[in-house]
């Protein structure tokens, strides 16, 4: 059956807005999903507005979709929600290198590269 | 918040590279050797975190005979490759490994005929050498949405940085396209779009060049493939190791229990054909049983593969119980912008390597040979436009109203609307059409309806309206893009109702048969006046010629 993820998600525009604010957002889900392709349809069905790298290498190596996951530096492409849970998802930086919502620059040392 | 185009800055250098991926990488490393020439290379997204190239597992054609590599790919091409360009690639691709393990990327032994090269990993070898170049400007973040020429010569480009909204131009002697693919977003499924999120494979080099007055040839020719699965209602790109089947209907029947007596294997166009048959005449779901299959060779695994079993795996996904659903996407386009072997374009000064380059593989590319391509046309064209932004002289500064132009163009869709229409509702019309009309069986009635939809969608891309701000706009940047989108199925559509014959995974219920009287030649899309016009281009056939291999 089907049952809500309750996202709670870092929002701020430093082109419009004051300060960050955490926005809500109830989503209807049938199985588990991951993460990202949770904010996909959050982007697409529900808020338009919302930002983050949406790139998927779809093999967990590329580091486009690290965020921070319940507090937690994790990729957003293989963090699975089921329904019924409530994840908070913030970018990995901020305020340093922080760009919108929930994308951030990437430091060379994130990228691995050496 | 509007887009501000009278503090547009412009930009100047020798060797501009469009796009991050591992052939844009490369040409960038290689037209820097020359410490005279300033070269710039733009990507859509970071490098290593944007395009094609990280999706892909790095299993890379090189090892062997170099006329075995060469004779495989023109016979599974149908004739349809351009010779000179496939001879010179399976020739130059052990040295070009060779070079690519100069510059620290690891190059391993993996089968027969090829060796693996990882992909996000060699692209932070390649990034890294970009970065400390001091001759090389890395912009990252950046879409370029329109060439420029004058008298013919190209000039420069218009460019938007995703992050800040800034418009600005880069004026160049030499351009080198490296934008990958055209079909990411053509269709419901892709192998191009991970997790079904968008990679943004979004034609724009192919149409830019179009637009610019570049020849295309055969852009009828897509690659499907049974890659995208569903195991678990997960939308999933699935590649198992030892990818042979067998492949079942929902009935359990076989549709295919070997498929090494085809040159491509799992990448055949019959294969494709005869699952799409299947789906088509109700016996779907299609399966890949691997319950059977014998036991993983450890010596074969590099790291994207062992990675992509442990994704599977954390996903509750075990191929060894459970047979894994497959559905028919798009994969890659064989179809591209017309280039020499020395990937020079029809524009003087503009140049293109890697996937967007056309006639490299024919009809039906080989897994692997994509990677030996980027590698080494990647080099080649870092190379020639070196070379030719040596002798060239500025073309002049790019005109202020072809720039005010391109800013309207890209905030039009800021603008508010009556009816207005998200790019998501466009998008799903035309893959709709696209599922439809255009995918792996065609026939003259139904491409004709899709060329007429596709011009009702088309005249739609004017309601299109996204929020209104700049920094990081998503929805922004995919209704810059869709417009790209539309003419890359047009292209499609159009040389595909040209080709009256079937070949490779071009297939026409009204023409099921191979017509090498009349068509053994590329299609070849223009501009003239405006227009699309399809017309026909002849094939170098210098080596292999089809009758020896028919009969």
């Amino acid at each position: 059956m089907a049952e809500a993820i309750t996202a709670r998600v870092f929002r701020y525009d430093p082109d419009q807005d004051a300060e960050p604010r955490f926005q809500e957002y109830s989503v209807t889900v049938d199985d588990d999903t991951s993460v990202l392709v949770l904010l996909n349809r959050i982007q697409q069905e529900m808020d338009e507005t919302l930002s983050f790298r949406s790139f998927c290498c779809g093999l967990q190596l590329c580091r486009s979709c690290l965020m921070r996951i319940n507090g937690k530096r994790r990729f957003a492409c293989i963090t699975l929600v089921k329904p019924g849970d409530q994840v908070t998802v913030e970018p990995l930086t901020y305020p340093e290198g922080h760009i919108k919502d929930l994308v951030a620059s990437i430091t060379e040392e994130e990228r691995g590269e050496t | 918040m509007a887009l501000d185009t009278r503090h547009s800055t412009r930009r100047q250098c020798d060797v501009l590279i469009i796009g991050g991926g591992g052939a844009g990488a490369l040409a960038a490393i290689e037209a820097s050797k020359d410490e005279k020439l300033r070269v710039m290379l733009l990507s859509k997204g970071p490098i290593g975190m944007s395009g094609l190239t990280p999706t892909a597992n790095g299993g890379t054609a090189g090892a062997g005979p170099e006329e075995n590599l060469f004779n495989l790919m023109i016979t599974t091409g149908r004739y349809l490759n351009d010779q000179d360009i496939a001879w010179f690639m399976t020739h130059e691709i052990k040295n070009a490994l060779e070079r690519l393990k100069e510059l620290g990327v690891p190059v391993v032994p993996l089968r027969a005929r090829s060796v693996a090269v990882q992909s996000t990993e060699a692209l932070r070898r390649l990034r890294y050498h970009v970065k400390h170049r001091p001759n090389i400007e890395l912009r990252e973040d950046v879409l370029v949405t329109r060439l420029f020429t004058s008298d013919g010569v190209i000039s420069g480009v218009c460019a938007l940085d995703l992050v800040t909204g800034e418009l600005f131009t880069v004026e160049a002697k030499a351009i080198v396209l490296a934008t990958g693919g055209s079909t990411g977003e053509l269709y419901s499924h892709t192998s191009n779009n991970p997790f079904g999120i968008s990679t943004g494979a979004a034609a724009t080099g192919h149409v830019m060049a179009f637009r610019a007055g570049a020849d295309l040839v055969d852009m009828e020719m897509i690659q499907f493939l049974p890659l995208p699965a569903r195991p678990r209602g997960l939308y999933i790109r699935y590649f198992p190791e030892f990818w042979n089947g067998p492949y079942q209907n929902r009935l359990g029947e076989a549709i295919e229990d070997d498929v090494s007596k085809y040159g491509a294997a799992s990448y055949s166009a019959e294969l494709v054909q005869k699952i799409f048959l299947e789906m088509a005449e109700g016996r779907g779901p299609v399966y890949i049983d691997q319950r059977s299959s014998t036991a993983i060779d450890q010596k074969l695994l590099i790291k994207g593969w062992e990675q992509r079993r442990r994704l599977i795996k954390s996903l509750g996904i075990d191929p060894r119980e459970t047979k894994i659903e497959l559905l028919l996407g798009s994969h890659f386009s064989m179809g591209g912008v017309k280039v020499s072997a020395r990937t020079e374009t029809t524009i003087p000064g503009l140049f293109a390597t890697g996937e967007i380059m056309g006639a490299v593989h024919g009809a039906c590319r080989l897994s692997g040979f994509s990677f030996s391509q980027m590698i080494v046309f990647g080099f080649e064209a870092g190379k020639w436009a070196a070379e030719y932004a040596r002798r060239a002289e500025y073309t002049g500064p790019i005109p202020g109203e072809g720039v005010v132009a391109e800013a309207g163009l890209l905030h039009r869709f800021m603008e508010p609307k009556k009816d207005a229409l998200s790019v998501a509702a466009l998008k799903n019309r035309l893959k709709q059409v696209m599922d439809q009309y255009v995918f792996v069986v065609r026939n003259k009635e139904g491409l004709f309806r899709a060329a007429k939809e596709i011009d009702a969608i088309e005249s739609d891309i004017a309601r299109i309206q996204v929020p209104r701000f700049v920094r990081s706009n998503l929805e922004w940047t995919r209704a810059i893009e869709f417009p790209f989108v539309v003419e890359a199925a047009r292209l499609a559509t159009h040389s595909a109702l040209a080709r009256e014959e079937s070949r490779g995974f071009h297939y026409r219920s009204d023409f099921p048969k191979e017509d090498d009287a009349r068509w053994l030649c590329h299609t070849l899309a223009r501009l003239e006046g405006g227009k699309l016009v399809i017309g026909t281009a002849p094939v170098v056939l210098d080596h292999l010629k089809p009758e020896a291999h028919h009969g």
